[in-house]
């Protein structure tokens, strides 16, 4: 179990949320090469370290947030930054 | 431990012996079984590490004497032909086939832990071959055969019990996978066939399939070939055998940097750079060829080479329960539950489930996971419900977005990757070995891994497992 | 408007001197607004009495209305459609139910993850949440000062919420009312 800080509802157990993933920003599709759109949908940094993630409160808010995360000890750090939009601009 | 008194003692002391004689190997029951109608086609250069014998028990016991290493105990050199890092099936099975199918064998499998201690220690050694793609099912359907000759070939007991696998349908979209996966099996020559509720319980017969269960089940995907093996044995087996060939074999050596030169990236690392050896905790070492087979880890290690994988990292979490009287004689699967349950040879429920709904690197089992996946196992099998859980764990999984593994080259020369194995890694890891030593020696990318390269990312060209591989074990 | 239909079909035998009832209120009238615009003076989370009407915030954006139909037809005269403002009649699309007893928090503390205690949610408190895995909408609604809870799901999920819900009563005591 892991305890989910939700800008909008608290703390809440991760089953109550979706994982989207690591934050990242989408190219724009009319001006990216096929490369960098496959980098876009395919490759993530994965560390194994404090990262900046999506979630995505669907028990709940059904609002998208993002937050910092160590993947190797699982703790959550700094306030989640609301956000509707995913990969855009915190 | 062969103390031969003959007294009330010696009873106990034959029982114990028996405990001990049968995974080595003596009582070869399980080993004829599983070899018996198998393709066999490991031509082993060299001779085979020595037989474990019965005789050769009790005389040691006779005269006191302590078992010899299972491997060499070497320094680590400065310069190898080929460094592998990650000791687990994979990379050992890599060492073990550059020996003995290629003659490379200045060879060093590096773990920064002990061998067998991530992923092949903890899946639920479950092997099939009734993919989805027939790209997956050929490459699968080889790992079998290896598996199945594999007690004969390492002279080593891995216990291949080939006792059936069923992949429940609780719904008809899941029937109609299940049927695609049988039509795509056939032409591949796999066993493998749908079968209807009743024919399910004639073969597990504490399965619930009455309609009014809350997931009815609707009909089954039967897989005769598939079945259950000791994962130890597998990772000890291909150990000894790589030793035997002189494959070093170096434990709790961590892999820091890997050196490269010539690469469009920082230190010559990235695309178009060359390998030129690994940086360890306990010193440098140069390898014109570095090869990662570090599952869960691997993006952290190609990272250090400049390569990025389209690799994500979820635990995987297995729960094992108390022993019973043996009553499940197949491997049990139900993808819409997100369970899959074997019985050991000693009378353990062995279940696993689905990945962890988030990435993390963090091996630590979760409260969520045991109540679902015990709510899910009552459902099928209402009547274990007083079983007890003895522990549970985690393993990391090496997740990608098409469900298929990452294999050979990158834009590293010299940098090999066998990673992306998600979470039926151990299923493959014979195959993946033999193939990837193919690769290693004859520097061209086999036609059975053709499919699996990392190019395939930039090109577009997925191999979409997800239907056979996302939960189905 | 076409007649309402519940979905709860099964018929159960109430117990009227059990402690704890389980209601179901679907025919309640239920209206729902999605807005980017402040509804109601209410935040996420608030509830309040609008006239014979209940207005709850259910979420950031989203506000819903229950009551008898006049009162919400009433209670609906006070939305702002300024901005980019949805009103969508949900009456029909979901199943309402109200548990009430002392016990009531007992019983969702089972199958719910919300800390229920008076000083996280108190009377009046609107909350969203996993109810024995199926998405609510869970208000504090107490009756004559006996906790109760008005919970809300997808129509589809009333008949499995509601035997849900009576099975992890069944300890307590719980009836159908």
């Amino acid at each position: 179990m892991l305890l989910v800080p939700c800008p909008y509802c608290g703390p809440r157990n991760s089953s109550d949320l979706r994982h989207v993933g690591e934050a990242i920003s989408r190219p724009d599709p009319n001006a990216a090469s096929p490369e960098q759109w496959r980098s876009y949908l395919y490759l993530r940094d994965n560390v194994a370290d404090w990262n900046v993630e999506t979630w995505y409160c669907t028990r709940g808010c059904r609002k998208y947030f993002k937050v910092e995360r160590n993947t190797a000890t699982n703790e959550f750090r700094d306030p989640p930054m609301p956000g509707n939009k995913i990969g855009g601009k915190a | 431990m062969a103390n031969l008194s003959i007294g009330e003692g010696f009873i106990f002391t034959l029982l114990r012996l028996r405990n001990y004689v049968e995974p080595m190997g003596l009582l070869n029951d399980v080993a004829s079984r599983g070899a018996s109608g198998a393709k066999k086609i490991v031509g082993s250069r060299g001779s085979k590490p020595p037989r474990y014998s019965a005789a050769g028990l009790i005389a040691k016991g006779l005269r006191g004497e302590s078992w010899p290493r299972v491997w060499r105990d070497v320094p680590l050199r400065s310069a190898y032909d080929v460094i592998i890092v990650g000791g687990g099936v994979h990379g050992l099975a890599t060492a073990y086939y550059l020996a003995t199918n290629h003659g490379i064998t200045n060879v060093a499998v590096l773990d920064k832990a002990y061998l067998g201690s991530g992923g092949s220690g903890r899946n639920t050694a479950i092997v099939r071959s009734n993919y989805l793609t027939p790209e997956g099912v050929a490459f699968y359907d080889r790992s079998l055969a290896l598996y199945n000759s594999m007690t004969d070939d390492l002279n080593i007991n891995v216990m291949f019990s080939e006792r059936g696998h069923l992949t429940l349908a609780h719904s008809d979209s899941a029937l109609r996978t299940m049927h695609w996966r049988a039509e795509v099996n056939k032409l591949q020559n796999i066993d493998s066939s749908v079968i209807d509720p009743q024919q399910v319980k004639e073969i597990v017969p504490s399965l619930n399939v009455s309609s009014d269960a809350h997931h009815p089940i609707a009909g089954a995907l039967y897989h005769p070939p598939g079945g259950i093996i000791r994962h130890d044995a597998v990772v000890w087996g291909y150990a000894r055998g790589a030793d035997h060939h002189g494959v070093e074999m170096h434990q709790k050596t961590e892999v820091l940097d890997i050196v490269c030169t010539g690469g469009e990236g920082p230190d010559g690392k990235g695309r178009g750079g060359k390998v030129t050896g690994v940086r360890t905790n306990r010193g440098d070492v140069s390898a014109p060829i570095v090869v990662n087979c570090t599952a869960g880890w691997a993006t952290l290690i190609s990272d250090m080479a400049g390569v990025r994988l389209p690799i994500t990292t979820q635990p995987l979490q297995a729960a094992v329960t108390e022993p019973v009287k043996v009553f499940l004689p197949a491997v049990v699967v139900s993808g819409s539950l997100h369970v899959y349950v074997s019985q050991t040879d000693r009378g353990e429920l062995v279940f696993g489930a689905a990945v962890d709904p988030f990435t993390n690197y963090n091996v630590r089992g979760s409260l969520d996971f045991t109540e679902g996946l015990a709510g899910h196992i009552l459902e099928l099998m209402p009547g274990v419900s007083k079983m007890r859980l003895l522990r549970q764990w985690a393993g990391l999984c090496d997740m990608t977005p098409d469900y298929s593994p990452v294999m050979g080259f990158t834009p590293v020369d010299g940098f090999l990757c066998d990673v992306g194995w998600g979470t039926y890694g151990f299923k493959a890891g014979p195959v993946a070995g033999e193939q990837m030593a193919e690769c290693i020696a004859t520097q061209r990318t086999p036609k059975l891994i053709e499919a699996f390269k990392l190019g395939r990312f930039e090109a577009g060209r997925l191999v979409g497992e997800k239907g056979a591989a996302a939960v189905g074990h | 408007m076409p007649e309402f239909e519940s979905a709860i079909i099964k018929t159960y035998a109430p117990n009227p001197g059990a402690s704890m009832f389980l209601s179901d209120e679907s025919a309640t009238t239920k209206l729902l607004v999605r807005s980017d615009q402040a509804q109601f003076g209410l935040v996420f989370g608030a509830s309040s009495a609008v006239g014979e009407a209940l207005i709850c915030a259910t979420r950031p954006d989203e506000w819903l209305i229950l009551g008898s139909e006049p009162a919400v037809d009433a209670a609906a005269a006070g939305i702002d459609s300024g901005g980019f403002t949805n009103v969508i009649p949900f009456t029909h699309g979901r199943s309402l139910f109200r548990l009430t007893g002392a016990h009531a928090a007992g019983l969702l503390e089972k199958i719910c993850g919300i800390d229920w205690s008076d000083a996280m949610t108190p009377e009046g408190a609107v909350t969203s949440a996993s109810v024995a895995l199926t998405t609510c909408d869970i208000i504090r609604h107490d009756r004559n000062g006996i906790r109760s809870y008005l919970l809300m799901c997808d129509r589809s999920f009333g008949q499995y919420l509601f035997d849900a819900l009576l099975d992890a009563g069944d300890e307590f005591g719980i009836s159908v009312e």
